[in-house]
């Protein structure tokens, strides 16, 4: 692990681990997940919103939880340790009020705007609103064909907030710009790391395909996926519950990174910005290589 | 032009945030490193199951 293992005084570092190294843990007796331990316990583990969502979609493609929604509903309570979320504890309650039946029916309707009582995004009505042209463009959370907003299904994704926005009720800012995935190569690859597996040492490049994605937020996902999971996150509770469970206990952070676009030298964009801020290494299986 | 919000810092806090993003160890301050001791294995999930949360993830 380069240098942050130094003995007695170990130093934690922070560790971005994909999708497939983060799932594995969900089967520990998976061999990934055996390869990946030693190199994750002891640090602090992040995720992409990206990772969540293509965690998610794969456990509602699936099928998981039909069987265990009142277990699950039993074990929710404990997913709040790792929701930090101010705005958690506000949502929980407000979701507990609603009856089952139509969080799981109810189509995403537009909602009326309450009276503005000084609680809304100051931005919203201001001259700072964005242009019409930006307008046009799919927001992040929001459906590209029936630009219906997409019901936040977990707390978990709900507690991911935007880039200036610290509540996700609020309207992202129209420049936002996902970063999909931080590319590695070379760097301090440890001699105990599985064979095909690759740790992130020095990232050079990073690139945002937004060209990909209906749905900024969830950039891995693609299209087809993406609508895939606007239908079905409106009656999946069990599956996300379920699932929820198992993140929240794992991942004690969501890392924000999708605030800046990556350009490394073979990139190109204007917007710059240091890889080491968002984490120090990444974890990441080799392309192709299974859970 | 007056904004309609509760007051300026509600405006000065959300441009903020977006062009100031925290730092990694602002962001992870208070993120406990992950014990050997945590198991996140779902006990009753079966072999078709975690096949078709795999294959659902190679898509």
């Amino acid at each position: 692990m380069g240098g942050v293992r130094g003995g007695a005084r170990r130093v934690i570092a922070t560790v971005l681990v994909d999708t497939n190294a983060f799932t594995a843990r969900l089967r520990e007796r998976s061999p990934p997940a055996t390869s990946y331990a030693k190199h994750l316990f002891g640090q602090r583990i992040a995720v992409a919103p990206q990772t969540v969502a293509e965690a998610r979609y794969g456990a509602l493609s699936a099928g998981w939880g039909t069987a265990r929604m009142k277990r699950v509903a039993v074990d929710r309570p404990r997913t709040g340790a790792a929701g930090r979320h101010r705005h958690d504890r506000d949502r929980r309650a407000a979701a507990q009020r609603v009856p089952p039946d139509r969080t799981r029916t109810a189509p995403a309707q537009p909602q009326r705007r309450p009276v503005d009582r000084g609680h809304r995004d100051p931005l919203e009505h201001t001259a700072r609103r964005p242009r019409r042209h930006l307008q046009r463009l799919p927001t992040p959370g929001t459906s590209h064909r029936t630009r219906a907003p997409i019901r936040a299904p977990t707390p978990l994704l709900r507690s991911i907030s935007l880039p200036g926005h610290d509540s996700p009720r609020r309207r992202p800012h129209p420049s936002y710009v996902p970063c999909f995935r931080e590319e590695i190569s070379g760097g301090n690859c440890s001699s105990d790391l599985p064979s095909r597996a690759r740790m992130c040492g020095s990232a050079d490049l990073s690139v945002a395909r937004p060209e990909r994605f209906e749905l900024p937020t969830f950039g891995s996902v693609g299209r087809r996926s993406a609508r895939h999971l606007t239908c079905k996150w409106g009656n999946s509770a069990a599956a996300d519950t379920r699932l929820d469970t198992h993140l929240f206990r794992f991942v004690s952070k969501v890392v924000q990174m999708t605030a800046r676009r990556y350009a490394g030298p073979r990139g190109f964009g204007s917007l710059r910005a240091a890889p080491t801020r968002y984490a120090d290494r990444l974890v990441e299986p080799r392309m192709g290589e299974g859970v | 032009m007056p904004e309609p919000a509760a007051s300026n810092d509600h405006i000065e806090r959300a441009s903020t945030q977006f062009w100031n993003p925290p730092s990694l160890e602002e962001l992870m301050t208070d993120v406990a490193p992950l014990t050997a001791d945590e198991h996140f294995d779902i006990p009753d999930l079966t072999d078709e199951e975690w096949e078709a949360f795999v294959a659902a993830l190679d898509e």
